[in-house]
């Protein structure tokens, strides 16, 4: 009954003396982040417009198209995510080494992870010179997503592969001592388990490469596209292209300025409602045993 | 009838000699407790009969294991034909997480079956072979992690026995389990052992004496003793093993 209050504090850990310094760095890029958000939001709603999203003006030659924009990023993703399924998920199983494990891996490995550190530039231009001009793909749905899948695929290949390694191994061993195949495991035992963190790792994945506009700008199209596509070989302009074309006429032009800001708050809602879907996706997963 | 026959087999894991020059034989139908101090080998050499320690890295294996006269490591073998023969119930109860139906079902599929009424009706005579049953016909379709770890480990049992074994191999079965599902097990152990021959690890010597017809003494990857149950537990030749035996060794 010895203890007074004095005591009690005592045990608390030190703080040190760098403290300050780091709550200081700290409140600082939370006040920033916290201006360019609140900043974000009040122009936006200020220039929102519902004729903006809701009209549709497509067949008009009205400029600044938003449902086309959206329709465009929706298409991309869509096929980007078709082509990087089958190879995430293969690869996937390639580099957790259930199906052989040889000393090539290590170094696949080591590439994958340069990859997936290369500027999406270098990919865009890859693409704009392979898909867009040698094999005649043209400016592009194709050509954009095809370039797309390939920044996509080293970080799938990750998120798959550690999916797959996450599976507990006694459940692996039992399917074999049944007498099953690997890739009978593989399929009826590995891939139902590691499922949910798979799909996250897509979505994730399909999240990240929605926001990349440079191998956009060199592949799915050079200027303002309003027309609906009418084949996965006609050019495409997804949002953040779309910005970039609009801010691309500066600041000067007001009206201009506003479809920005409301563009912007638009992609912001659609960022924020992504990451919730994934969020949720993996609280699921985790409160499911 | 000899079914498992072990000619002078070495395995290593690395640098490491874990199984040195045992040989070793299995009659057909009969029960084979391998029984000694953690470490000595028994699982390793267990998992030998079914090719388990293929996955293992560094793994070397000399010698012959022979299973109704036919070496199980020759290039010719089908494992996953071995692994239907040779079937293997683990430590930890390990249900798939799917439903309690579809973890039997997983292995009368694997064994080919695709007859939807067949599949229903194997799996009831499955889990009234493990005396399981009258626990779960009423849940079927819920998930095997409903069940409780002795349930789960019959459940086991019944997918090990879906594939149609002759052999089974039991790597310390009841270690997890409490005193009531480990009767249990045994009980299931005596009622199988007209039609299987079983090789069973096990830790606890109680249960060696309960269930085997012969019981493998190991220490320190060498088989020391190799008798009948009755001899080991009441006349072991071997000083190791009857100070093994009455707890004062292991």
């Amino acid at each position: 009954m010895g203890y007074s209050n004095q005591n009690l504090q005592s045990i608390k850990p030190s703080k040190g003396s760098y403290f300050p310094l780091i709550k200081g760095v700290s409140l600082f890029l939370m006040f920033v982040f916290v201006a360019f958000i609140l900043f974000v939001i009040i122009k936006g709603v200020a220039a929102f417009d519902w004729n903006l999203l809701l009209v549709d003006t497509r067949n008009s030659d009205q400029r600044f198209n938003f449902i086309s924009a959206l329709l465009g990023t929706c298409y991309l993703l869509i096929v980007s995510f078709i082509i990087s399924v089958p190879v995430g998920l293969l690869g996937g199983f390639y580099y957790s080494g259930f199906f052989s494990n040889n000393k090539y891996l290590s170094y696949l490995k080591m590439l994958n992870r340069i990859l997936s550190g290369v500027p999406s530039i270098i990919f865009g231009m890859f693409g704009m010179v392979i898909f867009v001009n040698r094999l005649g793909f043209g400016y592009s749905i194709l050509a954009g997503s095809i370039t797309l899948s390939l920044i996509a695929i080293p970080h799938v290949i990750k998120s798959t592969e550690e999916a797959i390694r996450s599976v507990d191994k006694t459940y692996i061993e039992s399917s074999m001592a049944l007498g099953a195949s690997k890739i009978h495991t593989a399929i009826h035992v590995i891939l139902p388990i590691a499922f949910p963190k798979i799909l996250s790792g897509f979505f994730f994945t399909m999240a990240r490469i929605s926001g990349e506009t440079a191998p956009l700008i060199l592949t799915t199209a050079t200027y303002m596209v309003t027309q609906l596509p009418a084949s996965v070989f006609e050019p495409v302009v997804a949002i953040p292209h779309h910005v970039f074309l609009l801010a691309r006429n500066g600041v000067e032009n007001v009206q201009t300025l506003d479809l920005l800001y409301a563009l912007s708050l638009v992609l912001l809602v659609i960022a924020v409602v992504v990451n919730i879907i994934v969020v949720v996706f993996k609280w699921r997963e985790l409160n499911k045993k | 009838m000899i079914t498992i026959e072990a000619k002078n087999v070495n395995c290593y894991f690395g640098d490491f000699h874990v199984l040195k020059n045992i040989s070793f034989d299995v009659d057909k139908n009969n029960v084979v407790a391998l029984i000694g101090p953690s470490g000595c080998g028994k699982s390793t050499f267990l998992r030998l009969f079914n090719r388990m320690n293929d996955h293992m890295e560094g793994v070397k294996i000399g010698g012959e294991i022979l299973i109704d006269n036919m070496n199980i490591y020759d290039t010719s073998v089908c494992v996953e034909d071995l692994r239907k023969k040779v079937g293997m119930v683990f430590n930890m109860p390990n249900p798939f997480p799917k439903s309690i139906f579809e973890n039997i079902a997983f292995g009368l599929k694997i064994k080919g079956y695709r007859d939807k009424a067949f599949i229903e009706n194997r799996v009831v005579e499955l889990l009234e072979m493990v005396s399981l049953w009258n626990e779960v016909k009423s849940k079927l379709k819920k998930p095997a992690s409903v069940l409780n770890l002795g349930q789960q480990q019959r459940l086991c049992l019944a997918r090990a026995l879906s594939v149609e074994p002759e052999i089974l191999l039991m790597d310390e079965p009841s270690a997890m389990l409490d005193p009531i599902s480990t009767a249990k097990i045994e009980e299931i152990i005596h009622e199988l052992k007209p039609f299987y021959t079983i090789v069973i690890v096990t830790h606890s010597m109680h249960q060696a004496a309960r269930i085997s017809d012969k019981t493998a003494f190991f220490n320190l990857g060498e088989l020391v003793e190799f008798d009948t149950t009755t001899t080991i537990f009441t006349n072991p030749k071997n000083l190791i093993t009857q100070n093994y035996i009455t707890g004062r060794y292991g």
